[in-house]
């Protein structure tokens, strides 16, 4: 049994309920979650889940990134929305396949059921995209 | 090996021994009932109260009950085990028994000393000793691994610290591999000229023969022909790998491209054609591209590869055919049970400030730039002068990198002595040259250091009190703007020389070695002790030790006590013919674990790590201090921590809370050092607190996890409290890992407002009486609503 899921059947025992936050240096206590707008798309997150749980994929969400508000517009996809927008094209509608070596783009798609919030891929993240949110569900009401 | 997953052990037969202690326990507890109770137990086969069990009598019976009833664990409920444990595991280990499971159950400084209701004192001693019988039960066995010991030692840098630790570990009959990257010994010593306290040249060492005199200079000591010892010059360390007793090294020999015929003549070098920088005078005069070292070892010339045109003009002078431009760099292996790391300081580069126009104007120096140009070795020979002339005045600048938060904040602590040394050297040469040192703090502490001062000042060393902020050039002088803080204004010094007292950096190679054995690096850069305080030359690493400008700005007398203390350390540790491992170690459940690097982070001593092609995390045990900090945050519970599992604490709480009638029993967790400490002279000091108080120990607060405690709870406890070391004082480095997991088990029992129920506390030995009234202050807390 995973850490969190005997805490959470104990914390049951206990008459616990609801939400629970978890201090910032723990792992293994909370779910994974992605910023669009900060992932460079290095995939490096893929190859140090060691769950599984995430899996990227090459397609660049042109229409997400347009509406994420993002000041320094450092990556290379900020760029190209900010090209989109000085040429006053219209709001891409659709997401585009990246080609093969093509790096830099591309999204990720997390399986939160395989998620244990160990923070690796946070820790690996290249663009501080991926952040274990501290928070553990104990269910059963507030 | 501990990797796989544990074989359960056989079923436990157990002998419980109680201690009467004369009638220290017996006065309040009523052993004779407990013994009466914990006899029925399943698997209890022996139960026996004793009058005093640590007599030689006593317990030679107890060993051989264990023998004739096959008892394969053992209860002791007597006196504190932080007094008594080794002395019950020293029969068991003498007539080699292995037992599964040794636990002691202190019924004497946790109870009888410290509680005075016989009746409520006895309940709490028979609880205790129902946990640790429960606890015995779910605990596996350790397995106890020895390493035989390779007599030969390496010690890394060859230093005034590194050849002293060499050439005593050699005196005492040790093999001894002395390594350093430079074709000379003696590294920075070697370069500063004079010494300070004792005003007479640096590079001596320990004499040879007690016949004549008591040191020697470097190059009379006969370090090349010293028995045991080998000095490998322009060699360094690739790869270190295997553990304490038992280290496997790489080294590699960069050629030198002059074979052993070479006697030094110097014909070669009067035909090279090449010149290059004088990496000994620091870049400040120029060599030929083939050159003799000074404190050459092997004492031959070299070629400098990186300047060298190969014109092999040498080869065809050469008398002896001593050039050999078909050498390579060589590779070796060495076998050594210990290493010492000495690889020194560097100063810190002053270019970075480019106020103090270092490298900008060639009149500004560094106080190692002065020591060279002091040195008759040096680029003028030892003549103070420029463009020949010699400066009639000189301003030194001191802390110049050091005690600033930009740079380094710590102070350096050589430069003081180095700017009053050079200053009286000067002003007893040139009496008319006038010498400024515009300083914050003049630190002269240690033997006949304070003496310079006074020498400096009778000489009419002028000290101004202030920061110099910045060096300019006006009409081909220098000026130093200063402060003089005794007359509050700003001043402008007109100048000849500038001299910065530069600080003291860890050198690049002590950085690069701290790397390679995966030594962490102290805030100040430096490579970290075990602890700041008792073990100064120890390192995470077992079997690694530092002496000298590798743990901090050592001068040269502190650097060779500090390198004849570490070849102690090696020698004592040498001496052995096997190291034993017994300490708690954790196992990693390789069908659980998924390799997510959670221990590797938590660990404080990079002592488990995650292999990325197996994604399985790997226990390196000599490293391993057994904390369970990793098991206490592992993920998937893949780690667990033996004789500490999650099991093992689970069974211990639930056998505590087992008679708890009233509800209000408090489950004490406490750490094995310092918190155990503090409990400890608690009881020696009879400071009383409340029975309801019950101590379950573990090597570390560390291997609490939010679940141990909420477990507590669920069993019925009415409140836990946590006993560790003091703040920054964890002997494990486990880091804020307890804070966050009781910290976690708070926010948990907020949501039924028995948050308040859960405290931790720090404490040492001397804090006895903080301990006592934080229990009475914490029972008062549970015990209100």
């Amino acid at each position: 049994m995973r850490k969190s899921e005997l805490l959470v059947e104990v914390a049951k025992n206990i008459g616990i309920k609801g939400t629970i936050n978890v201090p910032d240096g723990l792992w293994g206590y909370g779910k994974i979650k992605y910023d669009e707008g900060k992932c460079i798309g290095c995939s490096k997150c893929e190859v140090n889940c060691s769950e599984g749980a995430i899996s990227f994929e090459r397609i660049f969400d042109l229409p997400k990134i347009y509406e994420a508000e993002k000041s320094d517009g450092s990556l290379k996809k900020d760029r190209i929305v900010a090209l989109i927008k000085s040429l006053t094209l219209k709001k891409p509608k659709n997401p585009i396949n990246v080609p093969e070596l093509v790096e830099g783009y591309g999204n990720v798609k997390i399986d939160l059921d395989k998620c244990i919030g160990c923070g690796n891929c946070q820790r690996y993240c290249t663009g501080k995209a991926l952040k274990v949110e501290k928070i553990l569900e104990i269910g059963g009401g507030n | 090996m501990s990797n796989n997953r544990v074989q359960k052990s056989p079923k436990p037969k157990i002998g419980v021994f109680l201690c009467d202690c004369g009638n220290e326990i017996s006065r309040i507890i009523n052993t004779q009932k407990i013994n009466d109770s914990l006899s029925k137990e399943n698997d209890v086969i022996v139960a026996e109260v004793h009058r005093h069990l640590c007599d030689s009598h006593t317990l030679k019976r107890l060993r051989r009950i264990v023998i004739d009833n096959q008892i394969n664990s053992l209860v002791i409920g007597g006196c504190s085990p932080q007094l008594h444990l080794e002395t019950f595991s020293k029969i068991f280990r003498e007539a080699n028994i292995n037992l599964i499971g040794l636990k002691m159950v202190n019924i004497r400084e946790h109870c009888s000393w410290v509680h005075k209701d016989k009746e409520k004192a006895t309940d709490k001693a028979a609880a205790l000793l129902n946990g640790a019988i429960n606890k015995i039960k779910a605990s596996k066995e350790i397995e106890v691994v020895e390493t035989k010991v390779k007599k030969a030692a390496l010690v890394i840098g060859a230093g005034v610290a590194g050849t002293n630790a060499a050439l005593e570990l050699a005196k005492k009959g040790i093999k001894t591999y002395l390594v350093e990257k430079n074709p000379w010994i003696g590294g920075v010593t070697a370069q500063v000229g004079m010494a300070f306290p004792t005003d007479d040249c640096a590079y001596c060492i320990g004499a040879r023969s007690e016949r004549s005199g008591i040191r020697k200079c470097f190059y009379r000591a006969g370090l090349e022909s010293y028995p045991n010892l080998e000095i490998m010059t322009n060699t360094t360390v690739k790869s270190v790998e295997g553990k304490v007793g038992d280290f496997r090294v790489t080294i590699e020999e960069y050629p030198t491209f002059i074979n052993e015929d070479c006697v030094s003549c110097g014909i070669c070098e009067e035909v090279c054609p090449i010149e290059a920088p004088d990496t000994f005078n620091r870049g400040l005069s120029k060599r030929k591209a083939i050159y003799k070292q000074f404190e050459a070892v092997p004492n031959k010339y070299i070629i400098d590869f990186d300047a060298c045109n190969v014109c092999k003009k040498c080869e065809e002078v050469c008398p002896e055919k001593a050039i050999d431009f078909s050498q390579r760099p060589k590779k070796h292996e060495l076998e050594v049970g210990a290493i010492v790391v000495a690889t020194g300081i560097s100063e810190f580069d002053p270019s970075a400030l480019t106020r103090y126009g270092y490298k900008k104007y060639p009149q500004v120096l560094t106080q190692l730039d002065l020591g060279r140009y002091l040195d008759p070795a040096g680029p003028t020979k030892g003549e103070l002068s420029f463009n020949d002339k010699t400066p009639e005045s000189i301003v030194m600048i001191q802390c110049v990198g050091s005690r600033e938060k930009e740079q380094n904040s710590y102070c350096s602590r050589l430069c003081c002595m180095m700017a009053l040394k050079h200053a009286t050297l000067i002003k007893k040469r040139y009496p008319n040259t006038k010498i400024t040192i515009c300083y914050i703090d003049i630190r002269t502490t240690g033997e006949g250091y304070e003496d310079w001062y006074d020498r400096a000042r009778d000489l009419e060393v002028i000290f101004m009190h202030g920061k110099a902020s910045e060096v300019l050039e006006k009409n081909g002088k220098l000026i130093v703007r200063t402060e003089d803080v005794m007359l509050g204004e700003a001043v402008e010094l007109k100048t000849d020389l500038v001299v910065l007292s530069a600080g003291i950096e860890s050198s690049q190679e002590t950085r690069e070695m701290a790397g390679l054995l995966g030594l962490e690096l102290n805030k100040d850069n430096f490579i970290k002790s075990l602890d700041p305080k008792v073990r100064g030359l120890d390192t995470a690493k077992w079997g690694i030790f530092i002496c000298g400008g590798s743990r901090g700005p050592t001068d040269i007398p502190e650097s060779i006590l500090q390198a004849n203390a570490a070849s102690s350390k090696v020698s004592s540790l040498l001496a052995r013919d096997k190291i034993v491992n017994t300490r708690v170690y954790p196992i990693v459940d390789n069908e659980l674990c998924d390799g997510c690097e959670v221990c590797q982070v938590k660990c404080g001593f990079s002592a488990i790590e995650v292999d990325k092609e197996e994604k399985k995390a790997k226990l390196n045990r000599s490293s391993c201090h057994g904390c369970g900090v990793c098991a206490a945050n592992c993920p998937n519970n893949a780690v667990q921590l033996l004789n500490y599992e999650d099991e093992a604490i689970f069974a211990e709480v639930e056998g505590i809370l087992r008679t708890n009638g009233d509800g209000k029993k408090i489950v004490g967790f406490i750490c094995s050092e310092c918190g155990y400490a503090s409990s400890d002279l608690a009881g020696v000091e009879r400071f009383n607190y409340p029975e309801s108080i019950h101590f379950i120990d573990l090597p570390c607060l560390g291997r609490i996890s939010a679940i141990h405690i909420l477990k507590a709870f669920e069993q019925g406890a009415a409140g836990v409290v946590l006993v560790g070391c003091m703040p920054g004082r964890c002997q494990y480095n486990s880091g804020n890992s307890p804070k966050d997991n009781i910290a976690l088990a708070k926010e948990v029992l907020k949501k039924v407002k028995l948050n308040e129920k859960v405290k931790l506390y720090n404490f040492c030995g001397a804090k006895s009486h903080e301990f006592a009234k934080a229990m009475n202050d914490f029972a008062t807390i549970v015990a209100s609503n």
